[in-house]
């Protein structure tokens, strides 16, 4: 592509701009020309600075004359050429004028014809290159240089390659070797070398080339072709030619040099090694200033000062000499010096370690005319002999300070057995002087049951031999001995004998071995008695001739023997049992007194004047006794010696007695608390075992140590397969886990942990109450812990049921405290209402129509009944409603509820009824129990819209103590079991715990009041009966009521009671209630009826009325809750007034109805329940004035517990 | 801001001045606003690097040493400088190695921001402000220095009508010139420098002449003079073709075909602004009139 393409192709300036900035930017000077007459026609600002020239000076030249004159006719030749060719490429060699004369400017040129018209033109480019050329000027005079110093150099020179290949040699090189250089270039370089050097020295060059390694100056031998060896330096450098490096070697021939080198140092070192080693210092010196010129190397071996010291640091001799030899050293030199006598001298120097050195110098005087020249001589070390000869002076006199003043007796035995020397110490070992000994026979005075022994040890060369000999006082002393045979210097054969006293050690060894018998005994759980008889007989042995026997001290104060191997069984009999005292022979004294008594003489000693017809007979002489104390400082029993002889002990003994006083301390008092530690360890095992918890220990690494058999089998393994494994080997991860880091918490902190947690039994899950205690050994550390768990499963089940029952009674108490009051306002209500209907009745009005104050009153009355029954539910469900107590035959009740079902219930649900012939009847009212089932069966109806079966069954059962328990609400006895169950939709789970509440309903608003569960419950509870419910979801609901039964009852039908036409009257009765409106309903209700009426607010009120009154009035009707005074109180007050009073009591509470039975009943003749209807009212009234017992609607009275039996709250 | 402390750029403060405002950075220095605390007047400072305090970009092609040399220059010629169109130097300075010149302030900015490619300049103000800078240019000269650097970035407007010269950091003395001619390096803004200023070549007051004729092209034309002579006409027909004669000489490549001066330059300039257009420049006159002509009737 033309570079015109980049504009676009009419716009002719951009091609001019393009051209021009071609021409002007070019970095070559541009000449444009005619090539008709080479005039130049334009040039470019390069070629102007090339030139110096300006444009317009170089139009008026031609291109000819822009270069040397010499040049012309090579570019009149060009010129032609370029006619012919058209073009003329780069050439070199031309140089271009400059403005400044003389100065010429190498340049490189081309020629390019330009195709224009008319005239052809011609462009002259030119380059330049003097910066080249300088360049290549000064190459070629360096490389003359070169080659000159590779002529002329005396140094061989040789240039090769990467492969060893000679380039290059100079003359010198040639010379070198004996090889020119035809044969040399082009070779390897190792022709130069012996055949059998050649590889070497090859892959040695290839090698450090390839690594560009070549040391500097270095001297090396080079073994020649021809056989000669030459020294040579050798240095090199690299160089590059055209890309290939070449390595330029320059070497030196210091053969010569070499050889010269050799001769001096092997000289030199001969010399050295000659002079070093000789063991003695050679030295040079001045002799005024005794400063040394010369010393021999071992000058440093023999001090340890480094020779330069010797030589350069002034008065070094002088100064090194020991102190105390220093100045007549000095001074003796000096004088044999100016005598010019040669000397010999011993002293001390002191060497740089602090040594000190024996020196003997000897020094010669080397005098030049007379006059003293240099010292010369000679230092030998001669400290070895010397510390030899004191040596030997010092042995002998240690030798004999050592044998004198040592423990051990030395002696010196000749062959023929007897002592040539005993040192002196023998007389204080055996008590012989050592001259008495010196020319004895050794074996003497050896134990003659030794003697064959030790003679026989004492024929080898060395022998160690422990035998007995007397003492020059006749005791028999335990020696031990060691021979050595040596030779005397003139050839006598002795043996040397160094003998030491080892009785004290023999016995106290014979001590030892019988404490440990005896604890190994104790140890490994021998029997006391065993044990004991142990220790009495090593006693014996250690004391020979002696009997030993322990006697234990009673709770009751009498010894008793433990052990007397040696004593004869008869004097034991008669010691057995004999009782402590302060003066009652040797052991009874010592246990009395808690000391040691020593008798040496019993036939004497005042002690024993009771038992010396018993020591006399089993010729006991004498006897020490040694208490045994506990630990704590009781006594124990004691410890006693006996023997035949008069005899005081010896300190000997005396130590010994003490030693086994103390053992049988250790042997009984361990023994005692070892048995307790079994006693205790069984009674702990026992209680532990027969705990119902369950009881573990671990250690600190949470592994257990104990379990008890309870926990054993909640397990399921026995104690020896747990022991040892951990929570992980029993229980789940996740459990394991908990109580691992219970466990840690336990430990780390020290406390005791109490919590409930779930727990596996055989497999089951259950909760237990867990404690875990650490576990503390004597210094307070927490060693493991202690964990006892029981399960709680039940008790946790039997609290959420108490906590629910509470909670119905709270509710229950709620619900009943609001009816109760409601109560009393329906009455007010109701006794109104029905005056007033009563009265317009009477009045007779003609026309009844459907908006006549009859009919609304009627329709108010309608409806405060309602309520009224409504709050009787509520009452019910509060149990407050008083009950008809009475034997009741279920089979009945529930028939009786089933026909009224069957008229009302879907036909698709089926009606069951399972009451099994002898169900006992139970004692409640029947009405309140038929209520009881027709709430279930409602329920149980609602729950099968689509049908289903309802069933009803009774049955007997009799509850034991321990079934009663799962049931906070059950107890003993007899029960009727009354079931209904449907399959209906059952009851969710998270419902289930509140069915029983009042107004809790799951039915759709207006259907259900959320009473009939609640109120069954009050009732079967009333009843003293309780429910169960069991329901699935989707499976269907029973609900199981368990009622007391009345077996002993038979049944009896409740009298029925007739509603009566109001029984009126005309006595006189006081009203007693604290509340107006009921006060004046009764009021109204009993004028109507014709009673005269008198009325009280409260309990005073109506004493004070009754005071007045007291023979007018018939009847108090007394209310029971009243401020003030309390009903009961009131009736107190009254009976006291008047013994005959007659009090109706009227209540809204049923439980009233229970505390009449508590108070008198003299002056209660009936009970009227609240709210009352004016009938009701009227006929409780008549009943009491009339005299009856009391036999209002509301209450039974009967002689019959059973029957007359109210529940209370 | 007190004298003596180093305030923003890490500058110092010339005693007596408070800093203001930057008002431009360049590969020398920067140029500040300071006023003066007696006087309350504001001046322009430009602070020039201290030598080795490498802030050249990389795209500014002096070293060190030259920006110095150029600092020292600028400073010289500058106070030689006493003309109405020349940004006048008052004080020079230096601390810390950093030299400044504080300078009189002139507010307006640059030619440059006053320029719009494709849009030449009505040739009655084009002609006022060539006059000005000829004027100015041609002070510098009978002065003996050579300013080299003459673009619209350095021709300050006062008030948009006033020029003044500013930036002698390239310039030259006449006598610098004889003494050492290598002196001068390839130095300048490309487009508004003489062939020969760029090459190296020995250079003079026609260098200047061509960097004026350049300006006075960009004025007229909207767009920068290239190699080849385009004639103004052809961009701007209000133009006569006197101008294009002129404007042609004056940015000829070869100084030798150029004016000889600005003078002579101005001097044949000048007329031709002011001679009428040629036919083409006529109908451009006339071809927006039928509108508004149309809309008056």
């Amino acid at each position: 592509m033309s570079i015109f393409q980049v504009v676009p192709s009419g716009d002719q300036w951009s091609r001019e701009e393009i051209l021009a900035a071609l021409f002007e930017e070019s970095g070559d000077a541009l000449f444009l020309f005619d090539v008709e007459n080479a005039q130049i026609l334009d040039v470019n600002p390069m070629a102007q600075k090339l030139t110096g020239f300006c444009r317009r000076e170089l139009l008026s030249m031609t291109v000819i004359h822009l270069f040397r004159p010499d040049q012309h006719h090579g570019l009149e030749r060009l010129r032609q050429a370029f006619r012919r060719t058209g073009h003329f490429h780069s050439q070199e060699g031309f140089y271009l004028r400059h403005r400044h004369d003389g100065v010429w400017v190498p340049v490189n040129i081309s020629v390019t014809r330009l195709h224009t018209q008319p005239r052809v033109l011609g462009l002259l480019t030119v380059r330049d290159i003097s910066d080249r050329k300088q360049a290549e000027e000064v190459l070629r005079e360096s490389e003359a240089r070169f080659r000159q110093v590779w002529e002329c150099s005396l140094d061989g020179m040789r240039l090769t390659d990467a492969q060893g290949t000679i380039v290059a040699v100079n003359e010198a090189f040639c010379r070198m070797v004996g090889l020119n250089a035809r044969q040399l270039e082009g070779q390897l370089l190792s022709v130069i070398h012996a055949p059998e050097h050649r590889d070497r020295v090859l892959a040695s060059y290839r090698g450090r080339f390839a690594k560009r390694q070549f040391d500097g100056l270095v001297a090396r031998k080079v073994h020649l072709w021809d056989g000669r060896h030459i020294w040579v330096e050798m240095s090199s450098a690299f160089l590059e030619r055209s890309g290939t490096p070449l390595l330029l070697c320059i070497f030196r021939d210091v053969t010569e040099r070499k050889r010269t080198e050799e001769c001096v140092v092997k000289h030199q070192n001969e010399l050295q090694s000659i002079l070093d080693t000789v063991g003695a210092v050679i030295w040079e010196c001045d002799p005024h200033t005794l400063q040394f010129h010369y010393v021999s190397q071992q000058a440093e071996r023999m001090l340890g000062y480094p020779v330069e010291a010797w030589l350069h640091e002034p008065d070094f001799w002088r100064r090194h000499i020991h102190e105390q030899d220093r100045d007549w050293v000095v001074e003796y030199c000096r004088r044999a010096t100016e005598e010019l006598r040669d000397h010999t001298l011993e002293y001390r120097m002191v060497a740089a370690d602090g040594r000190v050195v024996w020196i003997r110098d000897i020094a010669t005087v080397v005098a030049q005319s007379g006059q003293v020249h240099k010292l010369r001589g000679l230092m030998v070390d001669i400290s070895e002999v010397r510390e030899k000869q004191e040596q030997l002076r010092y042995n002998e006199e240690r030798f004999r300070l050592l044998a004198d003043n040592a423990f051990d007796v030395v002696a010196e035995i000749s062959e023929d057995g007897r002592h040539r020397y005993v040192s002196a110490n023998v007389t204080q070992v055996l008590g012989y002087a050592p001259e008495e000994l010196v020319g004895q026979l050794a074996g003497r005075w050896v134990h003659p049951e030794d003697l064959p022994r030790a003679t026989a040890e004492f024929r080898k060369d060395a022998a160690r031999c422990t035998y007995r000999y007397r003492h020059k006082n006749g005791q028999w002393r335990w020696l031990e001995s060691s021979m050595r045979r040596f030779t005397t210097p003139s050839g006598e054969h002795r043996a040397v004998v160094i003998t030491r006293d080892i009785s004290e050690h023999v016995r106290a060894e014979q001590l030892l071995s019988t404490e440990k018998e005896v604890l190994e005994a104790v140890a490994t759980g021998r029997p006391l008695g065993e044990v004991l008889h142990l220790l009495c007989t090593g006693a014996e042995t250690l004391c020979s001739g002696m009997k030993a026997s322990v006697l234990l001290l009673t709770p009751q104060g009498t010894l008793v023997h433990a052990a007397a191997p040696s004593l004869p069984e008869e004097y034991r009999r008669l010691v057995d049992g004999i009782v402590i005292g302060p003066e009652v022979g040797s052991c009874g004294t010592a246990a009395y007194w808690g000391r040691p008594v020593i008798v040496a003489d019993t036939y004497t000693h005042p002690l024993w004047k009771d038992f010396r017809h018993l020591a006399q007979r089993f010729g006991l002489r004498a006897c020490w006794s040694m208490p045994v104390f506990a630990v704590d400082g009781r006594v124990l029993g004691t410890f006693a010696l006996y023997h035949e002889q008069v005899h005081e002990p010896t300190a000997e003994e005396q130590r010994i007695i003490e030693r086994f006083g103390r053992l049988a301390g250790i042997v009984i008092e361990r023994q005692r608390i070892y048995d307790k530690v079994l006693e205790s360890e069984a009674k702990y095992r026992s209680l532990v075992e027969n705990l119902e918890q369950n009881v573990f220990m671990k250690d600190r690494q949470f592994r257990f140590v104990a379990a008890n058999q309870v926990f054993c089998k909640s397990l399921g393994c026995s104690e020896a397969e747990i022991i040892g494994k951990t929570d992980f080997d029993f229980y789940p991860a996740e459990l394991a886990t908990k109580y691992r880091a219970d466990d840690e918490r336990v430990l780390r902190e020290g406390i005791r942990l109490e919590v409930e947690e779930r727990n596996l039994d055989r497999g089951q899950e259950r909760w237990v109450r867990v404690i875990k205690t650490p576990v503390r050994n004597a210094q307070g550390e927490i060693t493991g812990l202690l964990g006892i768990f029981w399960d709680v499963t039940h008790q946790r089940n039997l609290e959420a049921q108490m906590r629910h029952m509470q909670k119905m009674e709270a509710v229950g108490q709620l619900a009943g405290g609001i009816a109760h009051d409601f109560n009393n306002l329906l009455t007010a209500i109701i006794g109104n209402l029905e005056l007033a209907a009563s009265q317009l009745g009477q009045a007779g009005l003609p026309e009844p129509g459907p908006c006549d104050t009859g009919t609304l009153v009627r329709a108010a009355l309608e409806a405060s009944q309602r309520a009224a029954a409504l709050t009787r539910q509520l009452l019910g469900f509060a149990r407050r409603t008083p009950l008809h107590i009475q034997p009741v035959v279920l089979r009945q009740v529930i028939e009786d509820t089933f026909a009224l079902l069957r008229r009302t219930i879907d036909p698709r649900i089926s009606l069951e009824m399972q009451v099994a012939e002898d169900v006992w009847p139970v004692s409640g009212d029947a009405g309140q129990l038929g209520q009881v089932l027709m709430n279930l069966c409602l329920n149980a109806r609602d729950a099968m819209p689509a049908g289903g079966r309802l069933c009803v069954t009774a049955e007997n059962c009799t509850l034991d103590e321990r079934a009663a328990q799962f049931r906070p609400e059950a107890s003993a006895g007899s029960f009727v079991r009354l079931q209904v169950s449907d399959t209906g939709s059952g009851i969710a789970p998270e419902v289930l715990p509140h069915i029983f509440e009042p107004f809790f309903t799951t039915k759709e608003p207006g259907k259900g009041t959320g009473l009939g569960l609640a109120v069954v419950y009050g009732i079967v509870r009333q009843h003293r009966g309780w429910i169960e419910c069991q329901s699935q979801p989707g499976q269907g609901t029973t609900f199981t009521i368990y009622l007391p039964s009345a077996q002993h009852t038979t049944n009896r039908p409740a009298p029925a009671t007739k509603p009566k036409a109001p029984q009126r009257g005309c006595e006189t009765i006081l009203v007693v209630d604290d509340e107006a409106m009921l006060r004046n309903l009764a009021q109204l209700i009993l004028m109507q009826l014709g009673y005269r009426v008198l009325v009280a607010e409260d309990g005073y009120e109506a004493l004070e009325i009754y005071g007045k009154h007291r023979d007018d009035i018939d009847l108090v009707i007394l209310d029971l809750t009243m401020p003030k005074l309390s009903g009961r109180d009131t009736l107190q007050k009254l009976k006291e007034l008047d013994q005959d009073a007659r009090v109706l009591i009227s209540s809204g509470y049923s439980s009233d109805a229970e505390l009449l039975q508590t108070l008198d009943r003299g002056a209660v003749v009936g009970f009227v329940g609240k709210p009352y209807t004016p009938a009701q009212l009227a006929q409780a009234v008549r009943q009491a004035l009339d005299g009856q017992p009391v036999a209002c609607d509301a209450i039974q009275t009967s002689t019959t517990p059973e029957v007359d039996r109210v529940s209370g709250v | 801001m007190t004298s003596g402390a180093n305030g923003e750029h890490g500058v110092p403060v010339p005693p007596g001045y408070r800093l203001v405002s930057k008002l431009g950075e360049g590969g020398r220095g920067i140029v500040f606003q300071a006023i003066h605390i007696e006087l309350d007047q504001p001046f322009a400072i430009k602070f020039f690097r201290p030598p080795g305090q490498g802030a050249s970009t990389l795209f500014d092609w002096r070293t060190q040493t030259e920006v110095h040399s150029c600092c020292r220059r600028e400073m010289q010629h500058m106070q030689l400088l006493r003309h109405p169109g020349i940004v006048q130097v008052f004080a020079t300075g230096q601390r810390d190695g950093w030299s400044w010149l504080v300078m009189e302030y002139v507010p307006g900015g640059a030619l440059r921001r006053r320029l719009r490619p494709g849009r030449p300049w009505p040739l009655a103000r084009t002609s006022a402000l060539l006059a000005q800078i000829a004027d100015a240019l041609a002070y510098c000269h009978r002065v003996g220095v050579l300013h080299l650097d003459l673009k619209p970035e350095n021709i300050l407007l006062r008030d948009g009508r006033w020029a003044k010269l500013s930036d002698f950091g390239l310039s030259q003395s006449s006598f610098e010139l004889l003494d050492d001619p290598g002196a001068l390096c390839a130095q300048g803004t490309c487009d508004y420098c003489a062939p020969e200023q760029r090459f190296g070549l020995p250079v003079d007051e026609r260098s200047d002449v061509f960097s004026l004729a350049a300006i006075a092209y960009e004025l007229l034309a909207g767009c920068v003079p290239g190699r080849v002579y385009v004639p103004v006409v052809r961009r701007n027909p209000t133009v006569s073709p006197q101008v294009d004669a002129v404007l042609a000489q004056g940015l000829a490549r070869d100084p030798d075909d150029r004016f000889g001066s600005v003078r002579e330059f101005w001097h044949f300039l000048r007329p031709a602004l002011h001679a009428p257009a040629g036919l083409r420049a006529l109908m451009s006159v006339v071809w927006p009139f039928p509108k508004s002509w149309r809309r008056r009737r």
